[in-house]
């Protein structure tokens, strides 16, 4: 390539992945800052902006330790693992049976997974809050949880790799002696694990992020999660700026993380269970 | 496919065991969670619900009638149509183009992909706080670029003419990611002997772009519009945090109308209604993907 054109193709890479890093950067720098430094240096903007000159642990300290962030990280932490596990393991325990077995009623338990998966959470927001409500679950951590474990996108996407699985080897495995009861955890199971990683990775992301369904159904601060608390210093209406930043920044870490070391994971899952051919 | 086949009243119990087991809790959870919230809603949207008193009278489809004609609802219907125009073509775009820019491996592609990637897995809360402050009139970091560079500061989600668009801003910027992975993942699936008949036959890059990638894409085309067109649709949480549905009504879309009809003026059974419609509304776009798209069910 010519050295004016590389140049350019550089540079423009450079600025489109500048585009999507800005925001973090942005975010990185100023939860070190203090709130009159953060201020300080808005304009013009310059390394000042990014960089800290006196970087400070202060407002983590004020999160963790006086507005009960350390309390609401153990929460959305708890979440999550909850919903990772149990959904993963419904989602694939269902998608055996669908994919697997038949039985009179099959289509039919088929078409309500599939139909359930056309209207989203925001048109069943209400009735769900209803429901839940009625069987007296609001106010508890319970109803954070219970309504997300049944997916059908994660029951798609294992059912599509349980149909990989050569239906000889189930065969063989009956012939064996094993019962039908344990072919889910003995044969199957281990033979889907990429696919269980995606599915389990999809459902920390969704739980992590978890806002609106929390917001609804939460009456008081003992189970508050993450994305709430954030929004709340959000919506305040305050000037705490640096708070904003650096709860960001905590719930930021571990996801990026997590991505970074198991992307083609999430990658293959989001892909697959979508279009398939 | 093959299957093991469990017939009524045969004496395969271990079978009938593994399918109740394995089935039944999902089964059940999907039924109270969301099959039952649904049908519920279904019988709400004939109801009139008082709180107070603790009543619930039958109106027929008094609360369609009232939807049919109420100028709040139908406002928030062409503001969310409004926001799928300005978003769909900017994300579907945008994915593609992406798409194009790395789907050659070279050294710098995989960091490119992880790069754009991130904002589609960090959480939507983050993202639209730090996004928020960057377009903060007066403290925000866009403003103060465009000040240095000459330019005049703008209001973005203070602006009633900015602020639907800024939130298009927020959700494209976090979701882009997403739709360059389809496209990517249909660009892999085309067979590289067709865009070599393509150069053998003189195609310029244009033109091989023109005949061999977008025909062979559709399916992609489809898939990605559908899905960014019901997104769309649902769009909720960004407007929840930033605007609330301001400035001035403009990014009031029909999830913001349910939500306010529903948890703030305790209108259950209007909720309930306009839930109904929404959700009429994004079963018939699901089943125009599965039409067009010619997709097996199983």
């Amino acid at each position: 390539m010519k050295p004016l054109k590389k140049t350019l193709v550089v540079l423009s890479l450079a600025l489109l992945a500048g585009v999507f890093l800005l925001p973090y950067l942005w975010m990185l720098g100023s939860a070190f800052k203090s709130r009159s430094e953060l201020f300080s240096y808005v304009l013009p903007v310059s390394w000042k902006t990014f960089i800290p000159v006196k970087p400070t642990l202060d407002n983590f300290t004020t999160l963790l330790f006086e507005l009960g962030f350390t309390r609401t990280i153990l929460n959305t932490l708890g979440l999550s693992a909850i919903t990772v596990l149990g959904s993963v393991l419904l989602c694939s325990m269902a998608a055996f049976a669908l994919s697997l077995l038949d039985f009179p009623g099959r289509r039919l338990a088929f078409f309500v997974i599939m139909f359930t998966m056309m209207v989203p959470f925001e048109a069943r927001m209400l009735p769900t809050f209803l429901v839940v409500q009625d069987i007296g679950l609001s106010n508890t951590f319970t109803a954070l949880y219970l309504p997300w474990l049944a997916d059908a996108f994660l029951i798609f996407l294992f059912s599509n790799h349980f149909a990989e699985i050569p239906f000889d080897l189930y065969h063989a495995a009956v012939i064996d002696g094993c019962p039908h009861t344990r072919i889910y955890s003995k044969i199957m199971l281990p033979n889907i694990t990429p696919a269980l990683v995606s599915g389990a990775l999809i459902k920390f992301f969704f739980a992590w992020d978890s806002y609106v369904w929390p917001l609804i159904i939460l009456r008081n601060n003992r189970f508050q999660v993450l994305g709430v608390a954030i929004a709340n210093l959000f919506t305040d209406q305050s000037i705490a700026w640096e708070l904003i930043f650096s709860s960001a920044l905590l719930s930021t870490v571990p996801v990026v993380i997590i991505f970074i070391l198991l992307q083609r994971y999430y990658i293959a899952g989001m892909t697959s269970g979508g279009i398939k051919e | 496919m093959e299957r093991y086949v469990y017939k009524r009243g045969g004496k395969q119990h271990d079978l009938l065991a593994a399918i109740l087991i394995n089935l039944l809790p999902t089964l059940l959870l999907t039924l109270v969670f969301q099959l039952v919230p649904i049908l519920i809603a279904g019988w709400y949207s004939f109801l009139k619900v008082n709180l107070m008193a603790g009543t619930k009278q039958f109106i027929g489809l008094d609360n369609y009638i009232k939807a049919a004609t109420d100028p709040k609802f139908l406002q928030s219907m062409a503001t969310t149509v409004e926001y799928f125009l300005l978003r769909v073509p900017l994300q579907v775009l945008l994915g593609f183009l992406l798409s194009l820019l790395i789907y050659q491996p070279r050294r710098w592609t995989g960091v490119l992909r992880t790069i754009i990637l991130l904002p589609v897995v960090t959480s939507m809360v983050v993202v639209t706080s730090i996004l928020a402050l960057m377009m903060h009139p007066s403290n925000g970091l866009i403003n103060s670029m465009l000040i240095m560079a000459g330019l005049p500061a703008q209001g973005f989600l203070t602006d009633p003419r900015q602020a639907l668009f800024s939130i298009v801003l927020i959700t494209v910027w976090k979701n882009v990611g997403m739709t360059m992975l389809f496209f990517l993942a249909g660009l892999m699936a085309i067979s590289p002997t067709l865009y070599e008949a393509a150069e053998i036959d003189g195609a310029t890059a244009l033109q091989k772009h023109w005949h061999v990638t977008i025909p062979m894409l559709k399916n992609t085309f489809i898939f990605v519009l559908i899905t960014t067109t019901i997104r769309s649709f649902q769009v909720f949480g960004p407007i929840l945090m930033t605007t609330n549905g301001g400035p001035l009504n403009s990014t009031r879309v029909v999830v913001m109308e349910i939500y306010e009809n529903a948890f703030v003026f305790n209108q259950l059974g209007y909720a309930s209604t306009q839930s109904v419609l929404l959700a009429l509304l994004l079963i018939v776009i699901s089943l125009l993907q599965s039409k067009l798209s010619g997709r097996k069910s199983r």
